[in-house]
């Protein structure tokens, strides 16, 4: 069964506690009223009538991406390069070859993080500060604001403004230059290419990043405000998300190649391990176990227990059900134990 | 004065000892030596390096007060001669540093640039890992605040998924086995996203799952990157070693 929003809007909203302390996630199931959830949170006797396991998953429309890289990689990667070429700074991205048929998830798990802690600070649900999304803009629009034009148009830091700017931000315990490193391991979702020649080092935004930030901006009605900004950033980003689901939804994986390595791209803030927690080991051990052994859905309470984040998961997996990211089932204990059962047997 | 400054001597002084870095500066009273000549005097080494390096061996450990904080001191007393430290010629960073990074112009027998940059396209740099990287991560967990340091669990991971390999076929492990090692180490949050790790991170190991043929049920194994299992296998080596002394 699907999850009701009965239910997803009252487990979100009374949940209290860590993932690992809440009643909801406990052996022996939850009940699917929300009469009986209420009895739960009294501790009260809620017999054995109407119990479920929840199980969540990576999203199905992912599925589009995966089938497509499994089943036509040299299509998807034409379709990827004759897109990038349309894009403002195309030359930049065009020789990345089969880097473009891995998803970042890792970073994207990380971006999907900080907007889920931001996010549920803006609908009140904890208190965590925006202080990265904010240190973040800062980062970007220091980084525009420094960009000169070499020949043939192409965009740039020099070395000099770069060494001040890392200099400025590290000083406030944020440091871009460790960014750099990512060009190496995986170009599509890196932020910064360094580049040069023997006149010197110069350093240029992914044009990746320079698109999504300019859809975030064109959201936000062209503001620049890095306060404000910051204080949407995880609904921007859950909207930057939802956009790039529709485009692979209406069949065009090429686009949403771009979208989502800009989302990644974009994203250049402090590790913390909330943001791992909530969202790189999510959202990766969804997609690693969908990817590999054809995983639909994993149980909540073992998710749960293993994460052991202070955030409640229950409002944490409302904001990733909401922004299409995942699948969010309930299943009968007793199916479930059955076939537990059955395992252990075989 | 903040302990911080004791923590950067005591970097600093870990470092020297090893010989990683070099304390230099510009001057004419520094001993030195032909190179030195080469230069003009230019970026000499400190004339107080080796008694710093002396001290440390004599006191058997690093700086625990003002009193004992020489590097900062000879910076400090070198500042009008442009005093600085820097990484050491002795252990061949310069090597690493060309190649990954390129040469700079005006250096004698070497074309300039980028050559990563200009290498053909397809071609592996020779060079690839940010050494310097997994140098400073080493540094920072060598110096961890608390005896604690950053990554250990992960270390203690990685070593017993090694040991499990090198125990077992020299290859592979049993997926039901990684998954028992990363929960016994209060890690199994952990265990599916160390697969996706080696993309976008070029310095970690990759770990490969592969179902096994004609299994049923359905059953994996995790390849594990030679490179690992040949770092493991040198640390038992160096342990045994020690061991015998």
């Amino acid at each position: 069964m699907i999850i009701s929003d009965t239910e997803k809007k009252y487990i979100s909203t009374r949940e209290a506690g860590g993932s690992n302390e809440s009643v909801f996630w406990g052996r022996g199931g939850r009940s699917n009223t929300t009469e009986g959830l209420r009895k739960m949170i009294r501790s009260s006797d809620i017999g054995d009538e109407g119990l479920v396991y929840d199980f969540v998953g990576l999203s199905r429309s992912f599925n589009r991406w995966f089938d497509r890289v499994e089943l036509d990689p040299s299509g998807l990667l034409e379709e990827i390069e004759k897109e990038a070429g349309f894009s403002k700074g195309g030359e930049v991205i065009s020789d990345f070859g089969e880097e473009w048929l891995s998803i970042n998830w890792s970073v994207l798990g990380r971006a999907v993080g900080s907007a889920i802690a931001n996010e549920g600070k803006r609908q009140g649900f904890w208190k965590n500060s925006g202080a990265d999304a904010r240190m973040s803009n800062t980062f970007w629009m220091d980084m525009e604001g420094n960009t000169r034009r070499g020949i043939g148009g192409r965009k740039y830091v020099s070395s000099e403004d770069w060494d001040d700017l890392v200099e400025w931000f590290r000083e406030r315990d944020f440091d871009p230059g460790a960014e750099i490193i990512r060009s190496a391991g995986h170009r599509p979702s890196a932020p910064i290419f360094k580049g040069g020649s023997h006149k010197g080092a110069v350093y240029s935004m992914n044009p990746l990043a320079e698109s999504h930030r300019r859809r975030m901006r064109d959201r936000f009605r062209n503001a620049d405000d890095a306060m404000e900004f910051a204080f949407y950033h995880g609904e921007l980003t859950f909207k930057a998300i939802r956009d790039a689901m529709d485009t692979l939804n209406s069949g065009r994986e090429g686009r949403f190649a771009l979208m989502i390595n800009g989302l990644c791209s974009h994203h250049m803030m402090r590790t913390s391990i909330t943001q791992q927690k909530i969202g790189m080991h999510l959202l990766s051990n969804l997609a690693v176990r969908r990817m590999t052994r054809g995983v639909e859905a994993v149980p909540v309470p073992d998710v749960a227990y293993q994460l052991a984040t202070g955030f409640s998961m229950g409002k944490v997996l409302q904001i990733m059900h909401n922004a299409g990211l995942i699948e969010w089932y309930t299943v009968d204990v007793a199916v479930v134990e059955e076939a537990v059962a059955e395992l252990k047997s075989s | 004065m903040s302990f911080d400054w004791v923590r950067i001597e005591r970097i600093l002084g870990q470092m020297l000892l090893f010989g990683d870095i070099a304390i230099l500066s510009h001057s004419s009273a520094s001993p030195g030596g032909p190179k030195d000549m080469q230069r003009g005097f230019r970026n000499t080494l400190h004339r107080d390096q080796s008694k710093i390096i002396n001290n440390i061996r004599t006191r058997g450990s690093l700086a625990n007060s003002w009193d004992e904080m020489e590097i900062c001191r000879a910076l400090e007393e070198s500042r009008d001669t442009f005093g600085y430290v820097r990484l050491s010629e002795k252990k061949g960073w310069d090597l690493y540093i060309r190649d990954h990074y390129g040469a700079p112009s005006g250096v004698e027998g070497a074309v300039p640039g980028n050559m990563a940059g200009m290498s053909p396209p397809g071609r592996a740099s020779t060079m690839p890992l940010p050494l310097h990287l997994v140098y400073a991560e080493t540094m920072a967990r060598v110096m961890a605040r608390d005896g604690n340091p950053w990554g250990k669990n992960q270390s203690i991971i990685r070593r017993e998924i090694s040991d499990a390999v090198i125990d077992g076929n020299g290859v592979s492990l049993p997926l039901d086995d990684f998954y028992l090692i990363h929960s016994r180490n209060s890690a199994s949050h952990m265990a599916d996203h160390t697969f996706q790790r080696s993309i976008g991170d070029l310095a970690s190991a990759t770990y490969q799952l592969e179902e096994v043929t004609n299994s049923d049920p359905r059953s994996w194994v995790v390849k594990i990157d030679p490179d690992l299992i040949r770092w493991r296998e040198n640390r038992r080596e160096r342990d045994r070693e020690r061991d015998a002394q």
